[in-house]
């Protein structure tokens, strides 16, 4: 299992930027379960970046338990399914959570 | 029955299921509800609240609308079209014919609901300023019933009686939109139906979409995405069986039928049309062009960039009698700039 420090640090190397254009946003990572923790993810004029904690004011809050965000950005579970399922939950604008899903080079799982 | 047990009257079949969940004491199911059949889901009564009281701001929408496509927004002075009285008598007659099907069909289930369809019918159907306030006590008191493992009567009660009420308000003014269709097309032929639908449903669909995801869900507590993914999926069995067919590939694009077996709306219509002496569809167009633009504007609002969507009716009840199907068909794109227009359209600039 991958462990959630490795998985947020990893994202600005999956980020898209190409599907990013006019799309600056702050997105905090909520988190409990195995790792509770807190992450800030910054997207701004096409770059990607991740720092340990709240540092920003979020537009957007992904809440949930830590695995499944690792399940999630290393394609084990696709994120519809756990948003589905309520494992994650994403408050703020309902098409920043549409938007953000679409930002990343998730590994496809067989 | 006055109008089709089938096509609308299906919420008398999840109230009842309701009132069976809680004499079993199944009060997750209840609240939350339950896959019935691969064609069939009991939607629970959070999401089903939730769904009428959205469906029940599309409606006048509808209306307002077609009647102002038609060059008739006179006829909507007061609260029952008094603008046109013979159109307001025929929508108020009709109306009347709705609400004994329900008292009849709430003495068929029994269990407190003919009760509770009486009351109804002795007051006021008009959804109410405090409708928001009232579903968020519901809910926060459903939500503590559960965490106790209870759920008093007196709270299904309140659950029951708001989907009544929205369930009737919702038909008060899809009655009247058929009234209307029915006097426009007698008095001025079918061509000037689709005119006054064809001139204004560009308009309609990102209204509608206005209506639902800025307005009615929010209100109804249905903001985040996860709740409004389990409303679309579950909310519209509130009043519809439906299925998708299995997805299948046409060269890089991905092609899924979503059909829909029974329409409230087709019911309806379909009930004017007979007692106006019309022929069956003749005012169809006025429903089925206004379901398709608002199911493409729903994909476009929610489906992720990764792909662009196309959405076309292909086959309707209201249109040719046959079960309804909607065919969604989506390629892979990059396709933000869908997602900035829609978020401008719908929710207004982004911060």
């Amino acid at each position: 299992m991958a462990k959630i420090e490795e998985v947020v640090n990893s994202l600005p190397g999956i980020f898209k930027p190409e599907k990013a254009k006019g799309w600056n946003r702050v997105i905090l990572f909520d988190l409990q379960g195995e790792e509770p923790s807190q992450w800030t993810l910054t997207i701004e004029n096409g770059s990607c970046s991740v720092e340990k904690g709240r540092s920003k004011e979020p537009k957007l809050t992904i809440m949930g338990n830590s695995e499944y965000v690792c399940q999630m950005f290393t394609g084990e579970t696709p994120p519809m399914k756990l948003v589905n399922a309520k494992l994650l939950r994403m408050k703020g604008p309902m098409m920043d959570s549409i938007a953000f899903s679409g930002l990343w080079n998730i590994p496809k799982k067989a | 029955m006055n109008y089709s047990e089938f096509h609308d009257h299906k919420w008398a079949q999840n109230l009842g299921l309701a009132v069976g969940y809680w004499k079993r004491a199944e009060y997750e199911k209840l609240y939350r509800g339950e896959r019935l059949s691969e064609r069939d889901v009991f939607p629970g009564l959070r999401v089903m609240g939730a769904y009428w009281a959205s469906v029940e701001h599309e409606m006048p929408l509808r209306l307002s609308t077609f009647l102002r496509g038609a060059g008739h927004g006179d006829w909507l002075a007061g609260p029952r079209l008094e603008g046109d009285p013979l159109v307001a008598g025929k929508a108020s007659d009709y109306f009347e014919r709705f609400l004994a099907d329900m008292a009849e069909l709430a003495d068929r289930i029994g269990d407190g609901l003919p009760g509770l369809v009486a009351d109804l019918r002795s007051s006021s159907v008009v959804m109410p300023e405090d409708w928001a306030s009232s579903m968020a006590r519901l809910q926060g008191d459903g939500e503590a019933a559960l965490a106790r493992g209870e759920f008093p009567r007196e709270l299904l009660d309140g659950w029951l009686r708001i989907c009544l009420r929205s369930v009737a308000n919702y038909n008060r003014f899809l009655i009247a939109g058929a009234c209307a269709a029915a006097a426009i097309v007698a008095r001025e032929g079918a061509g000037a139906l689709r005119a006054a639908v064809d001139a204004t449903s560009s308009d309609f669909m990102w209204e509608v979409s206005r209506a639902f995801f800025a307005t009615a869900l929010p209100q109804a507590g249905f903001e985040d995405i996860g709740d409004l993914m389990e409303l679309g999926l579950r909310g519209m069995y509130a009043d519809q069986y439906f299925h998708s067919e299995p997805e299948r590939e046409e060269g890089e694009a991905t092609v899924r039928m979503s059909v829909l077996e029974n329409c409230e709306l087709a019911g309806v219509y379909a009930a004017v049309e007979r007692w106006e002496g019309l022929e069956p569809r003749a005012l169809g167009y006025a429903i089925c062009r206004y379901c398709e633009v608002h199911g493409l504007a729903t994909m476009m609002i929610t489906l992720p960039p990764m792909v662009s969507p196309s959405y076309r009716l292909v086959r309707s009840l209201g249109l040719h009698g046959e079960e309804c199907r909607f065919e969604l068909r989506t390629v892979p794109a990059d396709d933000m700039g869908r997602i900035l227009d829609v978020q401008e359209r719908v929710f207004g600039p982004a911060e």
